[in-house]
């Protein structure tokens, strides 16, 4: 398919006007990317964006199920797979297998995310098919040996122990408690210290045998490589896996829409404060609407209206962003920002009457206007090196959107109107649906209840 | 910004470069995997070209240029560049301040415009600045005194220049920030921001032409202006070992650092190639392959994790630093020493023909990759260029890399690696706070 770029409507003629005459000098190019399907000799599916400008090939892939499909009393089992596989394979221990990928300057990694299990490869052209050798040892023959997984559990114990010394991140995970209780959404995605002490190597080899088969795997590819290379190139490393798995997924999440907030004591000079209330999922058809609204409310940088109600205004903070977060089994919106501990209940009733604002009126005309011209004009750049593209391929696969999706996606933001937007926002955004999580020791809140992760 | 950013080749680039007839440089960087494009101005000035007393006055400027021109109100610049479904932001370094945007390739025309506009027009007054003042309050309580990291870099940086201004923090120190007024950041905007002190680089989906053509109708009508020298003061030969140490109950946990004070890429002498500590450094750290982690990680099981890094993108100096942190938070000694030990084999006994080979390998691929993308070749060009390295030495990276011998990194490391040429410095969490945070 060919990208269509869309040509941004700017309703400030006003303030433009003196650029206005520059705007056609470069055209707009005929060459964009084009995305193609590729299926292996062996039945596997990938999509690609071949370019052979630069002699690299970057390769995302993905397992359906991550952090949340661990079972009880296994949580960061995930997590600690996502950092062994490239330790060890075959006949490769974990110092021989770090060499070969080093020698040939080979990028491996794993990540385990809530709801899935990915991987990126980044290679020289020229060792693309030694990369899938590799690779496929990783995912098929990975050796589990103590020594490497001994260090690695250390290094997870010590992810733990860090994170529980970062008010920040005390502060999100207290915030996914309130909202996600007893769900799996809930956990630390690094798992529990006792659990991680105690996994061994044949819980890493059920993980594999579980998670790593072929009715569960994406694959996108973008770089210096052809269709046919690249079918080839997927049979020699996916090729070996399984065709089926055991594991069923899981229903929906419930998110507590009480909201509340709370306060985590630590003596440091800056607040930091996260937020979030529930919101729509990705298939939602309010979806873009919802998206627009929280552009407009938080989402837009600089243009946003928390950023120039907080930071222009009034230099309260930083930054403040939120977030239409989207994960599988539940929609929210979020957001996070730092103020002084003297200004924390001040930046929170600002914070919420916005939310209010936004809840009665939703976004008007010009906002609207502005924030369905830069969703639409910002896509591309999600291409602009082979593995942002090869990861951005993988992430409209994993979400089930379509080899259409890029062009179908434009028509859709386009589509959405005023009504719309103002109607999700109603729907959708309420202050008092609200949990907040301060951490710090903020002024003025001496009525909010304290709290603190268990130790 | 001391990053460790490596220069690639530029050759390998296919970049063109001209330079306008107000001085003004260009660089070109052609790339058409996406229909986008990266501009950058990187302007030749940096928090140490600051008078004395305003250290962090560049950075406060890199934030009042989103302010108002004679044309555009105050934010303006912000708002089109989103309503064009584009990216823009800006960083300072001690030696570069450097705006950039990323947009669909048809408006490069309205970004060059508004940057032309700012170099020249920007228009500040006590409404704009003193609000922005409490914005780089805030940054410098985020960025640095709420992290004690941070505050520790800051003192390293205070003790490994005892003379040169890169002891100073690029944000400013906090009492010198509430000082800024708004003569001083027009004072050093009229000093320092003119075409010919200013590079603009763009990476993308166009050509050559396109560009020449769009610069000489935004920048070219803008007048060249005289521009200071840059003159900053010399570091002294170092005479004493320094050794510094920060206790705070936000440690998350606990490490030593080392920095040795090292010839930058531009500033570098016969002694000490800045090519040979680069591949001195692929050896030492080389991520999970090198000689430290290799050693201190995986063998003596006393470091969770152990490296080094050679930064030499500054213009008058760079660094050659070490870290460790150990397994268990008690053997901070005990994996101090294990460092020690391994800087110590390597001045004895030098390094290999085969790690040498493998590192200039491994740094050739590097180079290969750095070629991928528009913001990351396009930083690597304005950084060099701001810091007043030419394009031809980025250009030769690759092969003065290759020419690089075990001699050559063995005289490195003796002229670099002395105990009175670097800083150490401890992060200790309290003794009384339990390392276990422990959960069910």
């Amino acid at each position: 398919m060919k990208m269509a770029l869309p040509r941004p409507v700017l309703k400030r003629p006003g303030l433009l006007a003196w650029l206005g005459l520059l705007l056609l000098l470069v055209s707009p190019t005929a060459g964009a990317a084009e995305i193609r399907r590729v299926v292996s000799p062996g039945g596997i599916e990938a999509w690609l964006i071949a370019d052979d400008a630069v002699p690299v090939v970057s390769v995302a892939f993905g397992f359906e199920g991550g952090t949340a499909l661990d079972p009880a009393g296994r949580e960061g089992l995930a997590r600690l797979a996502s950092t062994m596989l490239d330790e060890g394979a075959a006949d490769l221990d974990s110092a021989a297998f770090q060499q070969r990928l080093a020698d040939l300057g080979i990028d491996l990694g794993f990540d385990a995310g809530p709801d899935d299990f990915t991987g990126r490869l980044g290679m020289l052209a020229e060792h693309a098919e030694a990369a899938a050798d590799l690779l496929a040892l990783a995912l098929t023959r990975p050796r589990f040996d103590a020594e490497p997984l001994e260090r690695m559990r250390r290094q997870l114990l010590i992810n733990i122990d860090s994170a529980i010394r970062s008010p920040g991140t005390v502060a999100g995970r207290v915030l996914r408690r309130q909202l996600f209780g007893d769900d799996p959404y809930a956990r630390p995605e690094d798992g529990f210290r006792a659990v991680i002490e105690r996994l061994g190597p044949d819980d890493l080899r059920a993980f594999v045998a579980d998670r790593f088969t072929r009715d569960r795997l994406f694959v996108a590819a973008a770089g210096d490589i052809d269709p046919d290379r690249l079918g080839r190139w997927l049979d020699r490393a996916f090729g070996g896996l399984p065709e089926k798995g055991p594991l069923a997924g899981l229903g929906d999440a419930l998110v507590n829409a009480t909201g509340t907030l709370q306060v985590v004591e630590r003596d440091i000079p800056q607040a930091r404060i996260v937020f979030a209330q529930p919101g729509p999922q990705r298939d939602d058809p309010d979806f873009f609407a919802a998206y627009i609204v929280n552009y407009v409310l938080g989402g837009g940088g600089f243009s946003s209206r928390l950023m120039n109600e907080l930071r222009e205004k009034r230099g309260l903070t930083y930054g403040i962003s939120t977030d239409l977060a989207t994960m599988e089994r539940a929609g929210l919106f979020t957001g996070g920002f730092e103020t002084g501990n003297a200004t924390v209940a001040e930046t929170l009733s600002i914070l919420r009457r916005e939310w209010q604002r936004m809840a009665e009126a939703g976004p008007d005309e010009a906002e609207l206007q502005a924030a369905k011209d830069y969703l639409l004009g910002y896509y591309p750049r999600n291409l602009t090196t082979t593995a942002r593209a090869a990861g951005t391929l993988l992430g409209i696969q994993m979400a089930g959107l379509g080899i259409d999706y890029i062009e179908r996606r434009q028509e859709e933001i386009a589509a959405v109107t005023l009504a719309d937007a103002r109607r999700v926002a109603g729907k959708w955004l309420d202050p008092a649906r609200l949990s907040i999580v301060v951490a710090g020791r903020p002024q003025g809140l001496d009525a909010a209840p304290r709290t603190d992760l268990p130790q | 910004m001391l990053a460790a950013i490596r220069p690639a080749s530029a050759d390998l680039f296919e970049a063109e470069q001209f330079t306008l007839d107000n001085g003004l440089e260009v660089v070109v960087l052609p790339k058409h995997l996406a229909p986008v494009v990266y501009q950058m101005v990187v302007y030749k000035v940096g928090a140490a070209d600051a008078p004395e007393g305003k250290n962090g006055i560049a950075h406060f400027l890199e934030h009042l240029m989103f302010k108002a021109t004679d044309k555009m109100p105050a934010g303006a610049f912000s708002q089109i560049v989103d309503r064009l479904g584009g990216s823009d932001n800006a960083y300072t370094s001690q030696d570069v301040t450097a705006y950039h945007q990323e947009v669909a390739r048809e408006h490069l025309g309205t970004i060059m415009a508004m940057e032309a506009d700012r170099m020249v027009n920007l228009r500040l007054d006590d409404a704009v600045v003193l609000p922005e003042r409490d914005v780089i309050l805030n940054e410098r309580g985020q960025q640095i005194d709420n992290s004690p990291g941070a505050r520790l870099g800051e003192a390293v940086n205070a003790a490994l220049y005892r003379n040169h201004p890169y002891g100073k923090p690029v944000i400013g120190w906090r009492h010198e920030m509430e000082t800024y007024s708004t003569a001083d950041a027009l004072d050093f905007y009229r000093r320092w921001y003119a075409p010919n002190n200013a590079v603009l680089v763009v990476a993308g989906d166009v050509t050559a032409d396109e560009v020449r053509r769009l610069a000489a109708t935004h920048f070219g009508p803008l007048p060249r202006r005289d521009v200071p020298d840059r003159r900053r003061l010399a570091e002294p030969p170092a005479t004493a070992e320094r050794r510094l140490a920060l206790r705070s109950a936000e440690v998350r946990y606990p490490g030593v650092s080392r920095a040795c004070l090292a010839p930058s890429y531009r500033g570098a002498g016969s002694a000490a190639s800045a090519h040979a500590l680069s591949v001195l450094a692929e050896i030492m750290d080389g991520g999970l392959v090198g000689r430290l982690h290799r050693r201190l990680v995986v063998e003596q099981q006393i470091a969770v994790a152990a490296g080094a890094g050679y930064a030499g993108d500054a213009r008058d100096y760079g660094r050659f630093s070490f870290f460790v942190s150990p397994q268990e938070p008690d053997d901070l000694a005990a994996a101090e020493a294990a460092l020690d030990s391994e800087i110590h084999l390597l001045l004895e006994n030098g390094v290999t023909v085969e790690e040498v080979a493998k590192a200039r390998e491994r740094l050739r691929i590097a180079s290969v990759k750095a070629r991928d993308g528009l913001a990351g070749p396009a930083r690597l060009v304005a950084n060099a260029l701001g810091a007043d390295l030419p394009l031809a030495d980025l250009q030769a990276w690759p092969e003065r890399i290759a020419a690089v011998t075990p001699a050559d990194v063995m005289q490195a490391a003796a002229a670099v690696l002395t105990a009175e040429n670097c800083v150490t410095a401890v992060l200790t969490p309290p003794p009384e706070a339990p390392i276990d945070g422990t959960e069910p």
